[in-house]
């Protein structure tokens, strides 16, 4: 395989997705870059080079002179003016608009970096929005009609934290040339098909109606603690989180944190806020005929 | 089937459906050059060679 | 002749990046240094006018490499408000948690942020330099590979059993936690401390845990170094024999000399594994939590007269503020500059070696890298006593009355991995949270100059430092990522004036 390289920036972030990222198993985060000859050219919390070697760095890239094939944004961009100085002065947004035009792929990593997120929720003072969307609305930063040179919207894989796997996964796909279909969200349908309450453990709860009233009691997290899991696209529960658990799984409502309109539309947290969908009803209740062998509690 | 045609395939194949429409707006006389130069200089000279077979 | 403006932007391997703004006189001597740091979020102000769990969940993703002390500090402000107490399991889960991250953040730190600077270029006449390489070199040492594998990910998924995740685990919550682990889990995590702690001791140590907690002076580690082979050639001690040879204990003199912790891991006795308190030029004094403030002169915030403390502080951006330079506040402890951290940690607890090797040695990116790696050796026991202390008959949740929730304040204070962390709530009569201030180890560490011109304390560590070059930016590579700054956000601005590396873009 030839010359392969990645750039990998922050805007408004926690770190938390790159805190995630490289806590990826099989294979580990330095085994991936080397078994996919991905450089790294550059990363905020990794790259030995920094201050005037890193802005050199970028200057060779941006004039062309090294190629970037892929662009991982890492955070939301505050679009109010003053607030968004970085790099001796200068614009982030010109620096997300530099490089998203000039590589291959553009990768949102995070909610932030994919629909706005934390930042962007009211009053957002600082004028937040997501690289290609701001909550649910397409638009965000560069716009509902960017395409990168690969013809490719901004891939967006949200999270709060973005799971390992979803991004590895996603960067392995277009590294080896097997296109993944997205979502409308422009999310990789391989990991944000799925709702989060599939294959959480207390699925047969909420079958028979049975809700926990208080955290740690058994019952299902909806209803009373207001558990988002049935209208959040996220494999999470079949997936797991660091090998062994999920939010659900330890006993924590999820609050949504892979949905575009995060975390607004999702609060209150601890209550039930949903409309279910008619599809989730009519799988439950199937689903509910057969655990328990016909009859719909 | 048209080069296009041939073209959007590969594309599809490689990337999906919003990089194949990138060559509606190709001429059928580059499209294998340009869609073979976008494909080396992502995937490598082994993928772009799948463009070789495109007639 | 003015002075050379040693600008290095971005200062990253910290969490987020950071702007250093140097001037260097003539001798190539550190005259003045300015901090400049954190991109606004507005996470305070979005807190306002939202229920306090609301606030609690999100103030926890101020920070993605420290999120269980941000989960935690939210957790206890709230439960400090409403006048409860978790069960002691929940405690412990908590402790456990938090020691696990911070011990993941430590060893991260070392290899991964701080590490790569010993391997600069500006070495390779070293004698040891290939030695160097092979322990620290960037993305390639085998070591790395090693610590990542065996250390952080099994450690965080600790963090997983009990919380779901990491980053962003969601297992505090006011009035306890929310897991019911099995004794099988509880075995796991046993498991998961004692293989860690035979890795620190094969890969770090080179000696057991207990041998190396054994030695509680500069002369014991330094005796220790000159006998026994295995400690000189495992990481730690092949890491002090060549800091010492390359001089980083003499890198930076200068320091606030203050120190202040808010005390981590509640011990069944009422006392702490590492006690709060603020020593003052060697004086323990007790923590008072009322006497925090934050100052905003030269922050990018509207000032007021007075310094308020963060129960009463407000947020009020102010981008244009002339003559500012920083988004961080300046937050001081009886109005004087402190440095917090696991060295200021281990001074407020008067750890006995910590403390001798800084009467012999001073406060400096030496000091601070060694008291973080000690630190790991303290908590990993600690951890293992905690799981087998669990009473999986007890509970691990006390639901109570919402309805407390209305009109009152509350404090939360954790020693996060890097230091001081506190978060501050109030809420109105509708319950909804009407105040939200934190402070992070790092506007401690990080804060730019105050009102009355004292500066924060990672400038004045830089201030004297002299450089190889005016324009070189390794020693100020070493002493900021020694202070292990979370900035947790990305580079801010210096100078208005340069040229454009990023130009005006439409797509």
């Amino acid at each position: 395989m030839d010359e392969f390289n990645l750039i990998w920036m922050q805007g408004q972030t926690c770190d938390g997705d790159s805190m995630s990222v490289i806590n990826a198993t099989e294979p580990n985060f330095l085994d991936f870059l080397k078994r996919n000859k991905i450089n790294l050219l550059y990363h905020p919390t990794l790259s030995p080079i920094y201050g005037r070697d890193a802005q050199k760095l970028w200057n060779d890239c941006l004039k062309g002179k090294i190629p970037v094939h892929i662009f991982v944004f890492e955070g939301s961009v505050p679009q109010k003016e003053g607030y968004g100085d970085y790099f001796e002065g200068q614009d982030i947004r010109n620096m997300v608009k530099n490089f998203a035009s000039k590589a291959m792929l553009t990768v949102a990593v995070g909610t932030c970096a994919g629909y706005g997120g934390l930042p962007a929720a009211a009053p957002n003072e600082s004028g937040s929005v997501g690289l290609q969307w701001t909550k649910e609305d397409v638009g965000g930063l560069l716009g509902k009609d960017f395409i990168s040179t690969l013809g490719l919207p901004v891939i967006n894989i949200p999270g709060c934290p973005t799971h390992p796997d979803w991004v590895l996964g996603t960067l392995q796909s277009f590294r080896i040339g097997r296109a993944i279909p997205l979502d409308k969200f422009n999310r990789p349908l391989d990991f944000f098909s799925e709702k989060v309450h599939r294959g959480c453990k207390h699925c047969e709860y909420l079958e028979n109606g049975l809700w926990a009233k208080n955290y740690t009691e058994l019952g299902c997290l909806a209803a009373s603690l207001g558990c988002k899991g049935r209208t959040t696209n996220a494999d999470c529960n079949i997936r797991l989180w660091n090998g062994v658990s999920t939010c659900t799984r330890s006993g924590a409502p999820c609050i949504g944190c892979c949905d575009p309109g995060f975390p607004e539309s999702m609060m209150p947290f601890d209550e039930e806020t949903l409309n279910l969908p008619e599809d989730i009803k009519a799988e439950q209740i199937q689903r509910s005929k057969v655990l328990n062998g016909g009859s719909t509690k | 089937m048209s080069r296009k045609d041939q073209c959007k395939q590969l594309m599809s194949k490689f990337f999906g459906p919003s990089t194949a429409a990138m060559v509606d707006k190709m001429s059928e006389e580059n499209c294998v050059s340009e869609c073979r130069n976008k494909v080396k200089s992502f995937l490598g000279e082994e993928k772009a060679k799948e463009f070789d077979t495109v007639t | 002749m003015s002075d050379y403006k040693n600008i290095i932007d971005p200062l990253n391997r910290i969490e987020g990046d950071l702007a250093i703004e140097l001037s260097v006189g003539a001798d190539n001597v550190v005259k003045d240094a300015k901090c400049l740091g954190f991109v606004y979020r507005g996470l305070e102000n979005i807190f306002i006018g939202r229920k306090a769990f609301d606030a609690m969940r999100m103030s926890q993703r101020a920070c993605g490499v420290c999120p269980v002390s941000h989960g935690t500090a939210g957790a206890k402000a709230i439960e400090d408000a409403v006048g409860i107490k978790p069960p002691r399991n929940a405690q412990l889960i908590r402790d456990i948690v938090l020691g696990t991250n911070t011990i993941v953040s430590h060893l991260t730190h070392f290899y991964f942020m701080w590490g790569p600077d010993i391997v600069d270029e500006k070495y390779k006449d070293y004698k040891y330099y290939d030695e160097l390489l092979k322990r620290f070199n960037p993305l390639a040492s085998p070591h790395l590979k090693t610590i990542l594998t065996q250390g952080r990910i099994p450690l965080h998924s600790i963090v997983a059993t009990f919380g779901g995740k990491f980053p962003h685990p969601m297992h505090a919550v006011p009035g306890g936690v929310t897991c019911l682990p099995k004794q099988i889990e509880l075995n796991k995590v046993n498991t998961i401390l004692n293989d860690v702690k035979e890795l620190v001791e094969q890969k770090i140590l080179g000696v057991p845990v207990d041998a190396a907690l054994s030695l509680k002076s500069t002369k014991d580690v330094l005796e220790t170094l000159k006998k026994n082979k295995e400690f000189a050639a495992a990481d730690l001690g092949f890491f002090i024999k060549a800091a010492l040879d390359l001089g980083l204990d003499k890198l930076d003199k200068n320091t606030p000399n203050n120190f202040l912790a808010y005390g981590f891991g509640e011990l069944k006795n009422e006392k702490w594994l590492f006690r709060p308190g603020y020593v003052e030029h060697g004086h323990y004094h007790e923590l008072d939590s009322t006497h925090i403030s934050e100052d905003t002169a030269l922050s990018y915030y509207e000032t007021s007269d007075e310094w308020p403390n963060p129960m009463n502080g407000v947020t009020k951006p102010f981008p244009k503020k002339e003559g500012a330079y920083s988004w961080l506040k300046a937050a001081r402890y009886f109005g004087k500059v402190v440095e917090v951290g696991p060295l200021a940690r281990q001074i407020v607890n008067g750890n006995p070696l910590i403390t001798d090797l800084v009467k012999n040695l001073g406060v400096n990116t030496f000091t601070r890298t060694i008291a973080r790696l000690h630190e790991c050796l303290l908590i990993l026991p600690q951890l293992i006593a905690w799981v087998d202390e669990i009473d999986l008959a007890k509970p691990f949740y006390k639901p109570f009355d919402e309805a407390k929730l209305k009109g009152v304040k509350g404090a939360g204070l954790v020693e996060a991995p890097r230091g001081a962390l506190g978060h501050w709530i109030n809420t109105g009569e509708d319950s909804l949270v009407t105040r939200y201030q934190i402070i992070t180890p790092t506007t401690w560490n990080a804060s730019p100059t105050d009102s009355k011109g004292q500066k924060g304390a990672i400038e004045q560590a830089l201030i004297g430092v002299k450089l190889a070059e005016k324009d070189s930016m390794l020693e100020a590579g070493h002493i900021v990522r020694s202070f292990d700054p979370c900035i947790s956000c990305a580079i801010h601005a210096v100078g208005k004036k340069k040229k454009s590396l990023f130009i005006e873009h439409s797509i």
